[in-house]
């Protein structure tokens, strides 16, 4: 074909982020503007241009001019921040943008979470009405791929059982089937976004790659440069809502690889993240702040690579301005598809019980052990919060990135096992009994 | 939304316009019944969706529908009608205001539901693409078939009074229409602006009553102070609920001009609270 199948120009999002969140004083302040001008106030509502207090403007995106081809599969990339959800979001018509257009020449739609807009109570058949309706197909359209769903679903007698009876296998080849029939000209993959089944984007990919390529235009965005080098011909790397490079997919994932900011540091998320006394996290009656966070090896150099078979550790760093109740450390560990793995709290090997923390610096580490981990992306956050109140908490989400690799090294988890190893966020070391010996 | 759909069709040969057009929403218009027609499976998916699942896990299931409004009318009926001996056009009080609970329920259900329905639905709607006028609209509607059971047992209730049952019944969705207008155009800027605000969601019970009561649901309408009393008649609650009572042959109707002009306000309410709805819907997740 290799005409347009979607054209932006001058595309811009601009975000009104408020600095003060006091809600009092933010009542107070729009009480006294709605007394003085009760018209301009309710108009520049309705214009959504309104400001709060204290409230600064933020330009997610600006400037963005692109084409996209169709059968082009086209990665985006660009550290948190830079504008790629924002960019998805408005060509899935999800927000509006602030200026600029955008034209797609065909049918535009999003492969997010498996099964959004399911009803569990609701049967296999409801559900696949229900999902077409909501995609605006009418039951005419629905009706045509309905057998096929239902065939390459495998769902067979089910059809009119409630999905909450369902197998989560069941369920998820239901949902990965309707996603893969209710297919457009252009699909927007989020995989950053798309929670919960990293392993379902996969296959949705995979089988596109496989069977519907032809004249399949896609958008995907990934913090993975190895899923966009792997499934994309093009990439578009972002920052700081402008696009910075535009080429092929190797190209511009290298590009990403070695691309510093504008202060020259590194793009991608460090191992270290130290805050200053200004922007650090702090509870909200600013007794207590955090400082840093870093992941380090034996050897206590920051890292943010690892492979499986390593152990390291989560270092934080917080300073308790007023001695206060009892705080409670957190650290939570998220996969690539942003489902929480695993959380680990510092209250069973510090010197915890009973005590308040005195005022000043403290330091700890938490030891995350080899054979954990599986292989891939983890997000951290960093939480502090009073116990067992948590009324005051301080929180830093996805403050550091690590990669997981593996590069096979003897002792693994994985033995003699040569195939790819399984998609899960863990790969812990398991002891196996067995009742008979193995003869020689 | 900001969007503008065009399916047009593009010469096979020439340059394709764009199927979609995305761009910042600007200007003030009319509530887009086009997108909602499109959309109108969904509305009836969701609604069919709600109908099914709503009384899931309860003994009585359906029979609630015809409950609440009768364990209302009761309570009213023993109140109002036998304490207070509210006049009621010389019909049986608990017809009379068993009349008139219905549609109210019917919107008043409605009208708070929709208030929620963006809220409620967040998930849907950071999530995927549907002109979001859908879900207030269908929010509104969602107590159809609620409304249909409980006009069954209106029948039976006129029945039981000897009330005749005419043709005249067959008027009676007509008169509905201003009151789902009404409620709909003020469920769209009320879910609209309680994103934006959420005190409207405290706010909004209390506007239900005061509206309950500013309508002759409880009372007939010739009870009111003469200097109010035709006035009255301009809010599409009253046209409903006068309406219905008269279909089945019970109370007064407004005359016709008042009637036209109550339709005007359901109609304006419609068009300015889908305006507002239309102006902040394309920016609605960023504020959710």
């Amino acid at each position: 074909m290799g005409d347009i199948a979607l054209r932006v120009r001058g595309l811009g999002k601009r975000y009104l982020i408020g600095a003060s969140l006091d809600p009092q004083r933010m009542f107070v302040h729009t009480a006294l503007d709605m007394i003085r001008d009760p018209f301009r106030r309710v108009m520049s509502v309705m214009r959504g241009d309104a400001t709060f207090i204290d409230q600064k403007e933020f330009w997610a995106l600006r400037d963005l001019n692109f084409e996209i081809k169709h059968g082009e599969v086209v990665g985006i990339l660009g550290r948190n921040g830079a504008g790629k959800s924002t960019l998805l979001k408005i060509l899935s018509r999800i927000t509006a943008p602030t200026v600029g257009v955008a034209e797609i020449y065909g049918s535009i739609g999003a492969l997010l979470e498996v099964g959004a807009a399911f009803h569990i109570e609701l049967s296999a058949r409801d559900n696949i009405y229900l999902h077409g309706a909501i995609y605006g197909r009418s039951k005419r359209e629905t009706d045509r791929i309905f057998d096929e769903i239902i065939e390459f679903s495998e769902l067979g007698e089910f059809v009119d059982t409630p999905v909450k009876k369902f197998s989560s296998g069941m369920y998820s080849r239901l949902a990965f089937s309707v996603a893969a029939h209710f297919s457009t000209d252009i699909l927007v993959v989020d995989e950053v976004l798309a929670t919960g089944d990293a392993k379902f984007v996969k296959k949705c990919l995979s089988k596109m790659q496989n069977v519907a390529m032809t004249g399949r235009t896609v958008l995907f965005v990934s913090h993975s440069i190895d899923s966009v080098r792997r499934l994309c011909t093009r990439g578009i790397l972002l920052e700081h809502g402008r696009v910075v490079a535009d080429g092929t997919a190797t190209e511009i994932a290298e590009q990403y690889q070695s691309a510093t900011d504008d202060k020259g540091e590194s793009i991608l998320p460090g191992p270290e993240t130290i805050w200053t006394e200004k922007d650090a996290p702090k509870f909200p009656n600013r007794n207590v702040r955090l400082r840093a966070v870093r992941a380090i090896d034996d050897a206590r150099t920051a890292r943010n690579s690892y492979d499986v078979t390593e152990s390291f550790c989560i270092e934080i760093e917080y300073e308790v301005i007023k001695p206060g109740p009892l705080l409670s450390a957190h650290l939570y560990f998220y996969d690539a598809a942003g489902a929480l793995a695993f959380a680990s709290l510092d209250n069973l090997d510090t010197p915890y019980a009973g005590r308040v923390q005195p005022a000043g610096i403290h330091r700890c580490r938490c030891r995350v052990p080899a054979h954990l981990l599986n292989e891939g992306i983890f997000s951290i956050e960093y939480t502090l919060c009073t116990n067992p109140t948590t009324d005051q908490y301080a929180t830093a989400p996805g403050c550091l990135v690590l990669t997981i690799t593996d590069a096979r090294r003897p002792g693994g988890v994985r033995g003699d096992w040569s195939r790819d190893w399984f998609r899960c966020p863990v790969r812990p070391r398991l002891a196996w009994e067995f009742d008979q010996p193995f003869n020689a | 939304m900001s969007t503008s759909v065009e399916n047009t069709i593009a010469p096979k040969d020439g340059p394709r316009s764009p199927v979609i057009e995305i761009r910042p929403p600007t200007g003030w218009r009319a509530p887009s019944i086009r997108e909602l027609w499109a959309y109108r499976e969904m509305v009836y998916f969701t609604i069919y969706r709600d109908v099914k699942t709503r009384y899931t896990q309860t003994m009585l299931g359906p029979l609630w529908a015809v409950l609440q409004p009768l364990i209302t009318m009761v309570i009213y009926s023993v109140i109002f009608g036998m304490f207070a001996r509210m006049p009621s056009d010389g019909i049986p009080y608990p017809l009379f205001v068993y009349a008139a609970l219905v549609p109210w329920t019917f919107l008043s259900t409605g009208l708070n539901t929709a208030i929620g329905s963006l809220h409620g639905n967040f998930t849907i709607i950071t999530k995927i693409y549907f002109p979001r006028i859908v879900l207030p609209v269908q929010a509104v509607l969602g107590g159809i078939v609620d409304l249909a059971l409980s006009l069954v047992i209106l029948l039976g209730i006129a029945a039981w009074y000897q009330q005749p049952l005419t043709p005249r019944l067959l008027l009676l969705p007509l008169f509905l229409i201003p009151g789902v207008l009404a409620v709909a155009g003020l469920g769209l800027f009320l879910s609209a602006m309680s994103v934006q605000f959420r005190d409207v969601r405290y706010i909004a019970p209390h506007l239900t009553v005061m509206w309950m009561y500013a309508s002759p649901i409880l009372y007939p309408r010739s009870v009111m102070p003469a200097a109010v009393r035709e006035w009255a008649a301009l809010n599409p609650v009253c046209t409903v609920v006068e309406g219905c009572r008269w279909a089945f042959h019970a109370g007064e109707i407004a005359p016709w001009p008042w009637l036209a002009g109550s339709i005007g306000v359901s109609v304006g309410l419609f068009v300015l609270g889908g305006a507002v709805f239309r102006r902040l819907e394309s920016n609605l997740v960023d504020v959710l």
